[in-house]
């Protein structure tokens, strides 16, 4: 036989919660059927504008302005660090990128000796049971 | 055999209310306060603490099904999720995609892909890609594909003792693996594809956005180097900018219903833990693939070898999400025509792009069709005879 659970009592924020989740439930309330409205007009107009040509064109002009001005403004940083005999992130960023194919080799060497390794197991083996 | 484990998994492990672990009044004032200082465009960081204080749950249990960390690279990790009752040979190697974290495989227990085809008896393998770091910023494809996945494979097959696996790729881990497959093809004895976009033509929204003439992808990864969690997070926010903040009013509908709770909170912890993108990276797949549409057309280039999907002959699934918007299912449907496998085989289901590894429907409906497809293309082990490291 089923035994029924008592509903578990909210706390005061859940009450809060749940009370903002009401006022804007569209199956509930008329305040939610304004606000569903009011989100469904919204995201017609936002999908529109995020699929319009000239917005789009025109917000990518001034991410590639901003794109431009951040570059040229590290190369400027970067110009007077080495003016000064300073390390640079690009300087630091090269060095990792040695260290990181020095680490490459490393491994890919480490590969062929597991390989010649084998081989040579492999051989000896066949030695032992062939002699 | 595989409805009968789906039906095993319970979802009671994903939610542990614990008053002990909701939260202080200051340690949901500090919370915030972080959330505020780091000026996140997400709301979850700023109702998180809040939701979980009056939900009376604790933090989201994701990517919890035991594993290993089988081999390392930069910030790389491959995992290995061993079965407990290992049934095959041929283990399934994930490639998930360079943005966002690869857990969304493994999301909550009872709704994880992973623990699904480790139950099924499979032998799992992951690639973490981690954090990538200014150490990644000058890597190209050709690094990610023939340095780190290859190595990926290499021990993957080592470790489970196998001579061939699964590849397995998800969203762009799956153009990622499909553009390896073509230039690496040893080993692979079979291939999912799962929300790959393939043919960018029909790439959607961002195909709209990224037009050469409106986006200058070259200015951005000169200015910054790695793509930006806070450029990422601000592309994503606009394919649905009014429903980010109206779907917590679902929730607070729902906050008596701790399970409810617990998988909207490990959603938003999953869609606000974003990585910087590898620069050089970047910059290639936006050239290649978004403006050029080079991938599908034979014409993408890496290392300096043609990529050309007519040279993958393996057995092919390709997985589409109908609901699909960013990897729509005309992207994904092109990759049948354009393979040279005889066995291939493609699968539909009516559900969004992460609702194929998160939404209940996927182990009642769709993980167990993918399952029974690698079922019949996999070695089975035989029991007297366990490979190595077992």
């Amino acid at each position: 036989m089923a035994v029924e659970s008592t509903p578990r009592r909210l706390n005061r924020l859940a009450r809060a919660f749940k009370f903002i989740g009401r006022v804007t439930d569209p199956a509930a309330t008329t305040s939610g059927k304004l606000f569903h409205r009011l989100e469904t007009g919204a995201t017609a107009l936002l999908d529109r504008l995020a699929r319009n040509d000239t917005y789009l064109n025109l917000a990518g002009r001034m991410m590639e302005q901003t794109f431009l001005v951040q570059a040229e403004s590290a190369r400027s940083a970067e110009t007077l660090l080495h003016a000064m005999r300073l390390p640079t992130a690009t300087d630091l960023i090269e060095v990792r990128d040695q260290v990181r194919k020095v680490g490459d080799q490393v491994e890919a060497l480490s590969l062929q000796l597991e390989l010649v390794l084998e081989q040579l197991e492999a051989s000896q083996k066949t030695k032992v049971h062939g002699g | 055999m595989l409805e009968a484990a789906s039906r095993n998994m319970t979802l009671s492990s994903s939610v542990k209310p614990s008053k002990a672990s909701v939260g202080t009044n200051l340690e949901v004032t500090s919370e915030i306060g972080r959330a505020l200082l780091r000026r996140s465009l997400s709301p979850y960081p700023y109702l998180k603490a809040l939701i979980k204080r009056a939900a009376e749950v604790g933090e989201p249990n994701v990517a919890s099904t035991p594993h290993q960390v089988v081999y390392t690279r930069g910030s790389m990790r491959l995992l290995r999720f061993p079965s407990p009752d290992r049934r095959y040979r041929t283990p399934i190697l994930f490639v998930y995609s360079l943005i966002n974290r690869y857990y969304i495989l493994d999301f909550l227990p009872g709704k994880s892909l992973i623990e699904f085809m480790v139950s099924q008896g499979y032998d799992v393998y992951a690639i973490d890609w981690g954090t990538p770091g200014p150490a990644e910023q000058r890597m190209t494809w050709s690094d990610f594909l023939g340095g780190i996945i290859r190595s990926a494979v290499r021990w993957t097959l080592r470790a489970s003792g196998s001579p061939d696996l699964t590849l397995y790729g998800y969203c762009m881990g799956g153009t990622m693996a499909l553009a390896y497959a073509t230039l690496y093809p040893e080993g692979i004895k079979n291939f999912v594809a799962q929300a790959t976009p393939v043919d960018f033509h029909d790439g959607g929204i961002f195909a709209q956005w990224t037009r050469p003439e409106r986006f200058n992808v070259d200015a951005l990864v000169d200015a910054y180097g790695n793509v930006p969690t806070e450029l990422m997070e601000t592309g994503f926010s606009m394919m649905a900018p009014i429903q980010r903040v109206t779907k917590w009013l679902d929730v607070f509908r729902r906050i008596e219903d701790p399970e409810v709770v617990t998988t909207f909170l490990a959603m938003e912890h999953w869609a606000s833990d974003n990585v910087p993108f590898p620069g050089e990276v970047y910059r290639q797949y936006i050239k290649d693939c978004y403006q050029e549409n080079n991938f599908c057309n034979g014409r993408m280039k890496i290392g300096g070898e043609r990529v050309d999907l007519g040279k993958i002959r393996c057995a092919l699934l390709s997985v589409i999400a109908d609901n699909d918007t960013i990897a729509p299912p005309k992207s994904s449907e092109a990759l049948s025509r354009l393979v040279s496998s005889t066995d291939k085989e493609t699968l539909r289901f009516p559900v969004g792009h992460i609702g194929l590894s998160a939404s209940s429907k996927g182990p009642k409906l769709i993980w167990p069709k993918i399952a029974g497809w690698i079922d019949a293309r996999s070695e089975r082990l035989t029991r007297h005879r366990a490979p190595p490291g077992e």
